[in-house]
């Protein structure tokens, strides 16, 4: 089994323990936002000696608890630091952007990395939708349509136009074009069994963040079934799950640690000094989710389906992982072990990084991958 | 939306009610009666020091709404002599709403109006829907003094765009001089930044969009961030290319902005409009 590491890049400022979103610019301290970037790579560098086998950023805005809101930029900068790095951008939140831009960027990055990246596109969580303005109750759609650009950017070898639902574009000619050819590889969200039949259906790898076991299941066979109707078959190491993930010496120290830190979660990301914000964020996240406009869904009816963090010595942590692995059926796990802004120090990180690199990570490499 | 072709505030019909001494004056519209009932509740609108103003802005959301212009008193005929503070022209400006029949109102105020908008929210924030601080003058940090100043620099200070229609008219010098007491009690002789004034807004819950224009050259745009710092449910909207008179300057934009915010209060933070071009 492949294990990555996923960095949301903590800013390590004062404001960190600020309950208000979204944070006012006012707050932000450059001198540790350059504190915070360095942190940031230094436990990229600690998961490469690790061993890890990928070094993974996505986007996402406005937040304290992600510096990375134009991951390609930092993408460029891990791959200076780290030369013989995989690295993975998972993802981008295509609906908010130009997807000929997206392309152009991907096709830039993967010759600046010289033919190591992977990235995602995705739809993004409902806050993305705040932020730049994007209706949420077209976002399938325009998802889905915009993947399709991207990849027919890669594809078409002469310049080309596009007449479609939502995009228009009459001139398209991605040069330089990617190093891997025909494009690096893509993996799509699949949250829920119709994103992931859709990932399935576009040949594209799948990926699942944070969701209990019982909702990834649905969403892996739902993948599965959509690539045998498109006539291919995914193996194990298309499907990656992301968790968190924290590792100690003992299972005691680990629960003592993530119990003081209020890990991974801290105050909540988007909690607001706005009574009202909360409930326009879960009307988004209704959209998004196919509740049609113009419809206040109760959102305390609203499955929780997240799973449980892996949390504990090595030893339980691996059990837990390879639990999942099974279940799922999964070849790749990436371990998301920062948590939100104010949780974890630093030094924590790297220590648990370093733990894992010792223990979890041989271990698991070394598991047989389980056949699809 | 369109413009329309008409003068500002021809759709308009005016009343008056008796407060505090004075006879009030108050223009209202609302959509024709062919399209039913008026959306929502109506929005009461309070002018600037410059007196009452009609606006294509205006105009626009009337085609929606009830909108109700109210002449504050001391900007008609008579002279204010009555209100000592924000707090007391705010209270008058209350009963006059409520003599009018309105209980529940969007309340949106100009520059000056503004101030008074606000104050009529600290007092009585269950009557109001929302609130629209146009512009508003409660904090004037970094504004320019109005002495010495040619008839370009004016125009320049409330208009961004002066070749749109209607053309800039400078305030009428004899109302001026009839409202100087007034204006000078309640807002020239206060800080530009007034403490008391801030230490009020974190107490202030009521749903609040402040919009300046970017190129405001009356009450600088950046007194708009005090609004959104202090105050725990407000948004701060920059109008691009618009003065002092962003209702003159973006009529269209105005009226769309507003209108977005005082129907769907915080979802107009994300569009439903269709993006599909063809199916």
């Amino acid at each position: 089994m492949k294990v990555e590491f996923f960095n949301p890049v903590v800013y390590r400022g004062s404001t960190a323990g600020v309950v208000d979103w979204p944070p006012a610019a006012r707050l932000f301290e450059s001198e540790r936002g350059i504190e915070s970037i360095q942190q940031g790579l230094e436990q990229f560098e600690a998961a490469h000696e690790a061993g890890f086998d990928s070094l993974n950023l996505a986007e996402h805005h406005y937040s304290v608890s992600q510096m990375t809101p134009t991951p390609h930029l930092f993408a460029a900068a891990l791959g200076e630091r780290v030369p013989d790095a995989q690295i993975a951008i998972l993802g981008t939140d295509l609906p908010l952007h130009n997807p000929v831009a997206v392309a152009e960027q991907y096709a830039t990055l993967d010759n600046v990395l010289g033919g190591r990246l992977r990235f995602g596109l995705l739809r993004g969580t409902p806050n993305e939708y705040v932020t730049y303005g994007t209706n949420p109750w077209e976002s399938r759609e325009r998802f889905e349509e915009a993947v399709e650009l991207v990849i027919r950017c890669f594809t078409e070898p002469e310049p080309f136009g596009w007449e479609g639902r939502y995009y228009r574009y009459r001139t398209i000619a991605l040069f330089p074009a990617p190093v891997q050819q025909p494009h690096p590889r893509i993996t799509l969200s699949g949250n829920s069994p119709s994103s992931a039949r859709f990932a399935g259906r576009m040949r594209c790898d799948l990926g699942i963040s944070f969701r209990s076991s019982e909702a990834v299941a649905a969403s892996v066979a739902a993948y599965r079934e959509a690539a045998a109707e498109a006539g291919w078959e995914p193996t194990a190491d298309n499907i990656l799950y992301r968790q968190f993930c924290y590792v100690a010496e003992s299972d005691a120290e680990a629960r003592r640690d993530v119990e003081q830190l209020n890990w991974p979660v801290g105050s909540g990301p988007f909690a607001s000094r706005n009574a009202e914000l909360p409930a326009v964020i879960g009307r988004v996240g209704a959209a998004l989710a196919g509740a049609p406009q113009g419809v206040a869904p109760d959102m305390s009816k609203a499955p929780r389906q997240f799973g449980a963090p892996f949390v504990g010595g090595p030893d339980t942590v691996l059990d837990q992982i390879r639990a999942s692995a099974e279940q799922i059926g999964l070849g790749r796990v990436e371990l998301a072990v920062t948590g939100a802004a104010g949780t974890l120090s630093h030094e924590h990180v790297v220590r648990s990084l370093k733990l894992m690199g010792e223990t979890l990570v041989p271990a698991l490499h070394a598991d047989p991958v389980a056949v699809g | 939306m369109t413009t329309i072709e008409q003068a500002p505030g021809a759709g308009f019909v005016e009343g008056r009610v008796e407060i505090d001494g004075f006879t009030v004056r108050y223009h209202q519209a609302g959509p024709p009666a062919s399209i039913g009932e008026p959306a929502g509740d109506p929005l009461v609108v309070l002018h600037g020091a410059g007196g009452l103003h009609f606006s294509i802005a205006l105009d626009l959301l009337a085609r929606t709404r009830r909108v109700v212009l109210v002449e504050m008193p001391g900007f008609g005929e008579q002279v204010n002599e009555v209100h000592r503070s924000s707090d007391e022209l705010a209270e008058a400006i209350a009963q006059v709403v409520e003599a009018i029949g309105l209980e529940r109102y969007h309340l949106l105020g100009h520059s000056l109006g503004g101030t008074i908008a606000l104050h009529l929210a600290f007092a009585h924030p269950d009557r109001l829907a929302s609130l629209v601080l146009d512009g508003p003058a409660g904090f004037r940090e970094g504004e320019s003094a109005p002495a010495a100043t040619s008839p370009q620099e004016v125009v320049r200070r409330f208009r961004a765009q002066p070749e749109r229609a209607p053309a800039f008219s400078p305030p009428d010098p004899a109302l001026m001089a009839r409202v100087m007491p007034l204006a000078q009690r309640l807002m020239i002789s206060r800080p530009a930044f007034d403490q008391e004034l801030a230490d009020r807004l974190p107490q202030c819950a009521v749903r609040t969009l402040v919009l300046f224009g970017d190129r405001d050259g009356v009450v600088p745009p950046q007194n708009g961030r005090t609004y959104r710092r202090l105050m725990p449910n407000c948004s701060f909207q920059l109008v691009h290319r618009a003065a002092h008179s962003v209702q003159d300057d973006r009529p269209e934009a105005y009226a769309e902005l507003v209108s977005d915010f005082l129907e769907r209060g915080w979802m107009f933070l994300v569009p439903e409009q269709s993006t599909l071009i063809n199916p």
